[in-house]
């Protein structure tokens, strides 16, 4: 849940600690959104919005007390593009849908090692 | 170590062309004394969107179901010496009830609740789709089992496979680059080409991978020469050819001492045991070879009156 609290909060302020903090290397959909964030901080851009609230949520252990697989539906507020004088460039509308992540406990830690985001149709 | 597979969706495709063009972009270096034709990176679009459906994605079927197999395998293997009545965890695959319940059953609870879900099998284009993973456990030996409960949804066989990542791959013995250069002597000539050409051929290995044998195949797919001088390195798709039909060459404008150093960049596809497809490697990994160094010297022409082989002797030979 963390996690998805922390996704919009790095897209409205390009504060990646966390984030880093809380992903493995090879989580593909976390290192893309470095990458966004880096290309937002280059061009003094920002992201406004894009809260997202968790329901429905559903977990296995595929490898107890290692690997789990947290599923739950989220509903995603709209989000805003601004550029450097914080006007709008681009608006999404908010959407829904499902969110499957693979999180690994390690070390005394936890990191999300994988995150398949499926909008709803 | 591997990792479990993720070679199969659009976002991972997408992933793969990113990183493909990123080592394009990184390598596609050329200098005005350095010679070798038409290799240009093209800027790779990718718009920051903030809706995480747009953002590259995991396949977190497969990961679920990469870890499933793993603890399957780990829990048979430590269970095996232990008679049934004394253990204490099981799994096992089975059938999922097609239920809406919250809680996903099987028919190893006793028979299935009347269909009302939407439960399918995995589609595994021809293979059998391996179904879910199931855990049950008790306290003791003397206490009863738990019902089973969901641990992996399941897949499909190649799921189950571990991936080659690039670090696996980077860490098997690739060989060094067999290049050539001409003049294949301790010298070169001022404003002259210094010829290079590599003579790289895919190689084929053998390697183990969490438990499983891998195939694995590298091919050269990129070649760099650094002159050694102020010149940008060549870097190059090419394998090049010897005098006289040559292609690739460094024309040094100092005379002095040189070194090449050759870096052969290299893909790489690999089929685990038990799996019929070759899959890609995401990335390349690269080995390296230095010449010992050579004098690039002077030479001016002088007329003789004899061929210098037939009369070496003679003065300006």
């Amino acid at each position: 849940m963390y996690f998805q609290r922390l996704y919009p909060y790095v897209y409205a302020t390009g504060d990646i600690s966390e984030w880093k903090t809380l992903t493995d290397p090879d989580c593909i959909f976390c290192h893309s959104v470095l990458s966004e964030v880096a290309q937002l901080e280059q061009v003094g851009q920002r992201m406004r919005g894009g809260l997202i609230t968790a329901s429905d949520v559903t977990a296995l252990e595929p490898d107890p007390g290692h690997v789990f697989h947290v599923t739950f539906h989220v509903e995603v507020e709209p989000t805003e593009l601004l550029d450097t004088t914080g006007a709008v460039i681009q608006s999404n509308p908010a959407s829904v849908g499902t969110i499957d992540t693979i999180v690994i406990w390690e070390d005394g830690t936890w990191v999300v090692r994988g995150v398949t985001p499926t909008q709803a149709s | 170590m591997g990792s479990p597979r993720r070679d199969a969706d659009a976002g991972v495709v997408r992933a793969r062309l990113l990183v493909i063009a990123m080592l394009a972009g990184i390598l596609s270096v050329g200098g005005a004394q350095t010679a070798a034709h038409g290799e240009t990176a093209k800027p790779v679009p990718v718009g920051p969107t903030g809706a995480m459906w747009s953002n590259l994605k995991d396949n977190a079927a497969y990961l679920d179901a990469f870890a499933g197999e793993q603890n399957r395998r780990h829990v048979e293997a430590e269970s095996a010496s232990i008679p049934p009545e004394l253990k204490v965890v099981q799994v096992q695959r089975a059938l999922m009830c097609d239920t809406n319940s919250a809680i996903p059953t099987t028919p190893l609870n006793g028979p299935c609740p009347e269909a009302s879900g939407t439960v399918g099998l995995n589609y595994c284009d021809g293979a059998e789709p391996v179904l879910p993973l199931w855990r049950r456990t008790r306290a003791t030996p003397a206490d009863p089992w738990n019902p089973w409960v969901l641990a992996a949804y399941g897949g499909c066989p190649a799921d189950l496979l571990p991936t080659m990542s690039v670090e696996d791959f980077r860490r098997l013995p690739l060989p060094a680059p067999a290049w050539h250069m001409q003049p294949n002597k301790d010298w070169v000539l001022v404003n002259m080409e210094t010829i290079v050409y590599s003579t790289d051929t895919p190689q084929q290995l053998r390697t183990d991978l969490l438990g499983y044998g891998v195939d694995v195949i590298a091919t050269p797919e990129r070649y760099v020469w650094d002159f050694g001088d102020d010149s940008k390195p060549l870097s190059t798709h090419r394998q090049g050819h010897p005098w006289p039909g040559f292609d690739l060459f460094h024309v040094y404008e100092q005379a002095g001492t040189g070194t090449i150093t050759a870096t052969t960049i290299w893909s790489g596809r690999y089929r685990v045991d038990g799996d019929t497809q070759w899959h890609d490697i995401l990335g390349t990994a690269e080995t390296t070879a230095t010449s010992a160094p050579f004098d690039i010297v002077e030479r001016r022409a002088h007329l003789v009156a004899t061929d210098c082989l037939t009369d070496p002797t003679q003065a300006d030979c």
